[in-house]
């Protein structure tokens, strides 16, 4: 037998973890978000929100994430664990969780994340909601059973045609990944108190056999984070793609704190750099205006844009997913769209000059102030 | 069977509804209706293939492709021995229905001990960055995990093997941010990223001699694989609820503009203060 059950039942577990993510020295964007969501989870069962901080000169960032809502760190600071590798992280991961089974473990769904979590929820022999959206405690009806106190974990399905509310009713620790930018951080707060105590790394005789021997930080010109609005293309462009990449730049330019997007298949076509990609394996965005053309919405990257105040899609098929995430929607090719919209923003520019309805102007002289 | 000496590696490929198309049919408990769409080969597995065949091209030896499903997924198998693999399993029992990924990792690795105890041990395990119709990615690092094998995640490119060394594997790894290089004993389980692999034109041999397609199936029986988490009512996960985007995140209340409306478009998005203001 290679699996051995941990039979913890709903009495043998308590509070909520989050495992905190790291690279070059800096927090991960998600974990703050998973600290925040695993607060409001640990308030509404009146339980403790830990963190486990696994890794090699990180001891200060534990003072952070009590800021940030944890009620105790759990820092495991080696050097064998300099390298971010499944196996010494998961291995130490899954022996504290041994010694005080968690009612649920939340990671990021993220490219260091995701496989840990993945590699974790094995070892803990339990289920496993990646990607999720959306995660509340209550009690729910299964098969005409009360199950009282489930983690109700919602992720995009089927293309994010349908969501789906995972539960895992008879397993603990229930696990989820947390689609970055799902949920929001909570405020920091520099007088919160908060535990933290130190642990030994577990490591087994063969877990520190893969050797990262080096990093290469990929510079990023691009930070699609600060952009106001992205106009974005994917395949759409692909039958005639210089003029219509020219055309989606130009009209980016014309616009306020403008960046260019893309898709991960553009980005892997070589039509632009990869700091451009928005979606899952690119930057997850939240931009006041969503631009796209050619765009049909895979669920990576619509995961990535959702959280766009406004959106507008050009495509020439009315039943691509992208559709259903739009304000409004152009149904055509891009190709003769594109020059219209591009000549209409400058008509519109030259006719209306820098007249911007004051409206407007305000949240975003705000934005320019908070950049600044 | 014969025990054999030379490099081998197997693949974790699967057959998925083919979810590209738009329209998705879903059934009124949530699953999707296999009935009414059709199968393929699941994208990421496409590059997981191409990754073996690409290390074989290197280093000779056979590649063992591995399916679970239903019988009719041997269509993805012998798509990859058109490919140019060798020896193929399919994976297939009622009990495995509806399993979740905890149970469909378990039920992969034992299938891949099976497997060495025909040919010996596997070098190279593969798997695909995630399945078109689950998205969970998480089958490689679990498979790993039951095999007490090291994973490496998200596998750009390898860069060298040599047996020889004591850690043969150089690979390229993509990680947040940037690349890893980092160096692995063998054996290993691979999830292998979507970059640099794309699958080779099938071989024109292979096509006209279809006949010498090998494929065993399995059952749970014969790989040691009836636990209490596989199947549809042992698995730890369940959907408790499927519903339409309409009351999802991100869902909009979409506006259908005909082309000769886009000057009203851009007066909106010019209302919106998007554009830029001159100097």
């Amino acid at each position: 037998m290679t699996y051995e059950l941990n039979g913890w039942g709903i009495d043998d577990v308590e509070g909520v973890y989050v495992v905190a993510e790291h690279s070059f020295g800096h927090l991960a964007d998600v974990t703050p978000e998973l600290v925040g969501i695993g607060r409001d989870l640990a308030d509404e069962q009146k339980e403790n929100l830990t963190v486990l901080l696994l890794g090699s000169g990180i001891r200060h960032h534990a003072r952070t994430l009590i800021e940030y809502g944890a009620d105790r760190v759990v820092v495991c600071d080696d050097p064998r664990l300099r390298s971010w590798v499944i196996e010494p992280y998961g291995r130490t991961v899954g022996a504290f969780c041994r010694k005080e089974p968690p009612r649920s473990i939340l990671l990021g769904a993220t490219t260091a994340s995701n496989p840990l979590a993945s590699w974790i929820a094995a070892d803990l022999v339990t289920g496993l909601a990646s990607v999720c959206t959306d995660l509340r405690i209550a009690d729910v009806e299964y098969r005409r059973v009360i199950l009282k106190k489930q983690l109700l974990q919602k992720r995009p399905d089927f293309n994010a045609i349908y969501f789906s509310t995972i539960i895992t009713p008879d397993f603990y620790p229930q696990m989820a990944t947390a689609r970055p930018g799902a949920f929001l951080p909570k405020k920091r707060n520099p007088s919160r108190k908060g535990e933290v105590i130190e642990i030994q790394a577990t490591v087994g005789p063969k877990d520190l056999d893969v050797v990262i021997e080096d990093v290469e930080l990929v510079e990023r010109h691009t930070d699609l984070k600060l952009a106001k609005s992205i106009v974005s293309f994917g395949m759409g462009v692909k039958n005639n793609p210089r003029p219509a990449i020219k055309a989606v730049e130009d009209l980016s330019a014309e616009m306020e704190n403008a960046m260019v997007g893309a898709t991960r298949l553009a980005v892997e076509h070589g039509f632009i750099a990869h700091d451009h990609q928005v979606g899952l394996t690119g930057t997850v965005v939240r931009p006041d205006a969503y631009i796209t053309f050619g765009i049909k919405g895979a669920v990576q990257h619509i995961v990535g844009m959702m959280g766009a105040k406004y959106v507008f899609a050009c495509n020439i098929d009315k039943a691509a997913p992208i559709v259903n995430y739009a304000d409004d929607v152009i149904v055509g090719d891009l190709h003769e769209v594109l020059p219209k919209i591009l000549a209409e923003v400058r008509a519109w520019k030259a006719k209306n000059g820098a007249k911007v309805p004051a409206a407007a102007a305000a949240p975003q002289a705000k934005a320019a102030a908070a950049k600044g | 069977m014969p025990f054999f000496r030379g490099f081998k590696q197997v693949v974790l490929v699967k057959q998925v509804p083919d979810l590209t198309a738009g329209h998705v049919p879903i059934k009124p408990d949530g699953t999707i209706d296999r009935s009414k769409v059709r199968p393929m080969f699941n994208p990421s597995d496409l590059s997981a293939l191409e990754a073996a065949l690409d290390l074989k091209d290197r280093m000779g030896g056979m590649i063992f492709p591995l399916s679970m499903g239903p019988p009719d997924a041997e269509q993805v198998l012998r798509d990859c021995y058109l490919a140019g693999t060798d020896y193929h399993y399919l994976l297939t029992d009622r009990r495995l229905g509806g399993s979740d990924t905890l149970g469909t990792s378990y039920a992969l690795a034992q299938a891949v001990r099976y497997i060495e105890s025909q040919w010996g041990p596997v070098d190279v395990v593969h798997s695909g960055i995630k399945a078109l119709d689950g998205e969970t990615g998480q089958v490689g690092p679990q498979v790993a995990r039951w095999l007490s094998r090291p994973c490496l995640p998200y596998v750009e490119e390898v860069l060298d093997i040599d047996l020889t060394k004591e850690k043969p594997l150089h690979a390229a790894l993509i990680i947040t941010g940037g690349t890893a290089r980092v160096r692995s004993p063998l054996p290993c389980v691979v999830v292998d990223a979507p970059t640099k692999y794309s699958l080779r034109t099938p071989y024109a041999s292979r096509l006209l001699n279809a006949g010498g397609f090998k494929m065993e199936m399995l059952n749970i029986d014969q790989i040691d694989c009836v636990v209490p988490f596989i199947g549809v009512d042992l698995s730890p996960t369940k959907v408790w609820k499927s519903e339409p985007q309409t009351s999802a995140e991100g869902f909009r209340q979409t506006r259908v503009l005909a082309p000769d409306q886009i000057p009203q478009l851009v007066d909106k998005w010019g209302k919106m203060g998007l554009f830029k203001q001159e100097a």
